[in-house]
């Protein structure tokens, strides 16, 4: 049979004549997962998976989504032509520009590559065993034909390592870590085992007591890991159709102030810590690199086009603003120094519930957390199950310096990425 | 669907390559989804096509899966599966579809989703727009997004299983937006059924929506929760089963226990309270969590996970139950065929005890009452937020309550649940989706009111 996207190119040449306009998104994902454990595989995942969304106007524009990839495109376009039908208004979302679009980065690993990779990692781990340790390489691409004359391919393949580990002494005592990138030669596994080490060191001291303390404000240094739990969701706060629609704590106002002046966030296709790129959005467009907020300043809201992950397990069938690598920009300082300016107060390592802790009209949160008290820059004792209340707009004005240790974490179905470094903030409201 | 030619061509190729154990689960799935803001804005179809195949070399497994169902395709998925599992094991015979256990539909479906027009979906969505809107003048918009689900699975294993099941869901989602001089506030709430569109002519989703509007409008100028530790009440039903599959729900499946989690090894051990019975069902009539398989072709059954406060057993998927050396126990679910199985909860709810509901308000000092929570996570440590609560003084409520959440370990605090009621309250009509490692999986929590003497509140107020 003719290639997919080849049937589909054909078939927006040779519309029937009641549609309009059509166009149709092609995302393929080959993907390889494993797991190592004690120096073998332990379990694997494999998987080539195509998705097709196809749009098709007569007046208004309808879609259909299939995973069938043998239906004839003409059929998939008149069904999404019927679903036009019912709509009542002129909506159109095609987009006018006419343009081609050619990109292929990164290489794929073998099987063999990866299982070597992973047990590599395992043999440098000193008082460590592996929890989990997952070894993936993937390739995605992305194809977009329309009547109009779009025509965009692009691929990226990359390879990532993710792995939990436990010391051998002290269950626990816990460590992570994630590392991406464009190939597998881009992985040091030496390094990989050292910074889920450096990790589990970090998190717990256990030779601490748990201090209690008494509801209040606090100064705080919140990890580069709970700025991404709660950036997961907030970076809603700065996309174009929330503003739009009024579900956003902030208007679309460049230079409103959003944010301490410390604070620059952007929007990238691409990052040396992520293997994966994103060089198209879902549309078809060129994704061009976004500064959405400079010096505290919203410099322009988040325009990306994409199709998010839905919490139900449903079909994200909807163009909407996604981001593709969101993040807080680093600062100059480590998260020691941070750490040390505080002087008292609390170091937030760990936050829990990334989905239902932030309320993005309102920008309200309440986010159970835990970490460390610290005294005169020193940690002095643990703290856990706390709630850190307040507001994304008033986190983001107290924030005093950032630190130079951003990290990247992967929404849902690797979606989006979201990163931030470690930050300084004043005066957080804390209920124990 | 994929023709039974090809199912058997995988665990062939599957088994002479030398697997221990081979599965296919193939699924043909279409969705309906409409949206809706005081008009109708989109009418989306959607196929879910493709096929999923687990395969083992003893307790070593690889789960592949793919939409490309050319049979040479399919053939060159399993032997490069086979090949990273290193099988070396002979070929061995199998008898496809020996045994096909006959089990009741739990859900019975009225009307299907493929008989229902999408006028009678838009009809439907109509009337709940003008309905929403005159609930209250704080009403300055709403969202509504209908949604229909038909999915038909086929999923035969090297054992000689072969069972076919259809799950047909219907669900509709309010996204209130209300504002008014305390500010503004939106968020989202289901309705949702394990049948078909039968399930929404009864309008009983209508009180649904109406009590979310109003929550929604309460909260705006309700006070901010007291932080602190706290006694707490739950509601029955959903609040009162949500607290249990956070605080140790998913530290019984097995893929938590696998890693060494907080209950293992502990069958026979006292975790919870006395009062406490809690139990996992998946062939419950009529509930959100049921079908008449799990997603590995295993009937649903009736698991007693605590009794009297002792741990009895586990939620059991086929590769914890290799690797565990425990019985399955109907818990295999996933998402679609993109996701492996992994052992899931389905209905999980607290058995009813012998207390008097009222009493329990009345007897307490200080504390709060909670009746929604709006969600949470689960783990060593778990969170809920309580999306609508009241404060108790002196056995008495008082005024309701915002942003609070609720945390705490699930080993320490079942221990001090000392009030459980006498009344179950099943969630009907509702239910939500419980996202974990094999995808997003519908799930209901229910019981009777109940009472923890001491619980952390983390609140502004």
């Amino acid at each position: 049979m003719m290639d997919l996207f080849k049937r589909y190119q054909n078939a927006v040449g040779n519309l029937p004549s009641q549609i309009k306009e059509a166009e149709a998104n092609i995302e393929t994902i080959i993907r390889t997962d494993l797991w190592v454990k004690n120096g073998s595989l332990s379990r694997s995942q494999a998987f080539n998976q195509t998705k097709i969304y196809a749009y098709a106007t007569v007046n208004s524009t309808g879609m259909v989504y299939t995973e069938d990839t043998e239906e004839d495109p003409i059929s998939v376009f008149s069904r999404a032509a019927n679903n036009s039908l019912l709509l009542s208004s002129p909506k159109r979302i095609l987009r006018d520009e006419t343009h081609s679009l050619s990109t292929e980065e990164g290489k794929t690993a073998t099987v063999d590559e990866m299982e070597s990779l992973g047990c590599l990692i395992e043999s440098h781990l000193r008082f460590f065993e592996v929890v989990e340790l997952r070894v993936s390489t993937a390739f995605r691409r992305l194809q977009t034909v329309n009547s109009l004359g779009l025509d965009s391919q692009t691929t990226s393949s990359w390879v990532e390592v993710e792995m939990e580990i436990r010391s051998t002494e002290d269950s626990r005592i816990s460590g992570l870590a994630f590392s991406s990138a464009m190939t597998i030669d881009g992985l040091d596994a030496k390094i990989i085992a050292e910074k889920a080490m450096e990790n589990a060191k970090e998190n717990v001291i256990p030779s601490l007591s748990q201090v209690s303390l008494k509801s209040g404000k606090f100064n705080a240094v919140l990890s580069s890991q709970v700025m991404r739990n709660i950036f997961m969701t907030a970076w809603l706060e700065f996309s174009s159709r929330q503003m739009e629609k009024k579900g956003s704590l902030f208007k679309d106002v460049p230079s409103t102030q959003v944010g301490a002046s410390c604070i620059n966030i952007s929007n990238v296709p691409s990052h040396p810590l992520i293997g994966q790129t994103w060089r198209a959005d879902s549309a078809g467009q060129e994704v061009i690199a976004q500064t959405i907020v400079k010096n505290g300043l919203l410099n322009q809201s988040l325009k990306t086009l994409g199709r998010v992950a839905q919490m139900t397990g449903n079909i994200p069938i909807e163009l909407t603003t996604v981001p593709s690598l969101f993040f807080i920009e680093s600062g100059s300082q480590t998260e020691e120094a941070l750490i040390e300016k505080m002087g008292n107060g609390l170091l937030i390592t760990y936050s829990l519930d990334l989905f239902h802790s932030v309320n993005i009209a309102s920008g309200d949160f309440s986010i159970p957390c835990g970490g460390f008290w610290i005294s005169e820059g020193k940690k002095f004792g643990s703290v856990s199950q706390l709630t850190m209340v307040g507001n994304i707009g008033s986190l983001l004005q107290s924030i005093d310096s950032v630190a130079n240790n951003l990290g990247f974490d992967y929404f849902y179905f690797r979606t989006y990425c979201v990163g931030s470094p470690s930050v300084l903030a004043n005066c957080l409201s804390f209920s124990c | 669907m994929i023709d039974d030619k090809r199912i058997k061509l995988i665990l062939t190729t599957a088994m002479n390559a030398g697997c221990s154990f081979a599965e296919v689960f193939a699924e043909d799935r279409d969705d309906v989804s409409l949206d809706f803001d005081c008009f109708l804005k989109s009418v989306s179809s959607m196929r879910t096509y493709g096929v999923g195949i687990y395969l083992f070399n003893g307790p070593k497994s690889i789960y592949l899966y793919s939409n490309n169902l050319d049979t040479t395709a399919l053939e060159q998925l399993v032997l490069q599966g086979a090949q990273t599992l290193k099988t070396t094991a002979k070929a061995t015979d199998f008898a496809f579809a020996s045994y096909s256990p006959v089990i009741e539909n739990p859900c019975p479906v009225k009307i299907y989703p493929s008989s229902c027009t999408n006028e009678d979906r838009i009809a439907l969505l109509r009337e709940a727009n003008s309905i929403a809107r005159e609930e209250t003048e704080s009403v300055k918009d709403i969202d509504l997004t209908y949604f229909d689900r038909d999915q038909r699975v086929v999923i035969a294993n090297s054992n000689g299983l072969y069972v076919q099941d259809r799950r047909v869901t219907t669900r509709i989602r309010f996204i209130p937006h209300i504002q008014n001089k305390y500010g503004a506030i939106s968020t989202f709430s289901d309705y949702c059924s394990p049948c078909g569109f039968e399930a929404l002519k009864d309008g009983k989703y209508i009180s649904t929506m109406q009590q979310s509007i109003l929550d929604l409008e309460a909260s705006l100028s309700a006070k901010k929760a007291p932080s602190g530790r706290k006694t707490v009440i739950m509601e029955g039903g959903s609040c009162t089963g949500t607290f249990f599959h956070e605080a140790c729900g998913h530290q019984l499946e097995t893929n938590a226990l696998v890693k060494g989690g907080l209950f293992w090894d502990k069958r026979g051990q006292m975790v919870a309270s006395e009062k406490v019975t809690l139990v996992d069902d998946g062939s419950m009539p009529y509930l959100y969590g049921s079908s008449r398989f799990d997603d590995e072709g295993h009937p649903r059954q009736k698991n007693i996970l605590i009794q009297n406060g002792i741990l009895k057993s586990y939620l059991v998927d086929r590769r914890g139950s290799i690797l565990l050396g425990l019985e399955q126990t109907g818990s295999g679910r996933r998402q679609d065929y993109a996701h492996a199985p992994a052992a899931r909860m389905s209905n999980t709810y607290l058995d009813v005890g012998t207390d008097d509901e009222d009493q329990m308000i009345r007897d307490t000092e200080d504390g709060i009452f909670v009746t929604s929570l709006g969600g949470g996570t689960g783990g060593d440590e778990f969170s809920l937020m309580a999306t609508v609560a009241f404060e108790i003084k002196d056995g008495q409520l008082g005024s309701r309550l915002k942003g609070a959440m609720l945390t705490g370990r699930g080993d320490q605090t079942m221990l001090k649940i000392d009030r459980v009621g006498k009344n179950m309250i099943f969630e009907q009509g509702g239910g939500s989706f419980c996202g974990a490692e094999s995808g997003f999986c519908a799930t209901t929590t229910s019981g009777p009111r109940m009472r923890i003497t001491d619980m952390l509140v983390g609140g502004e107020g």
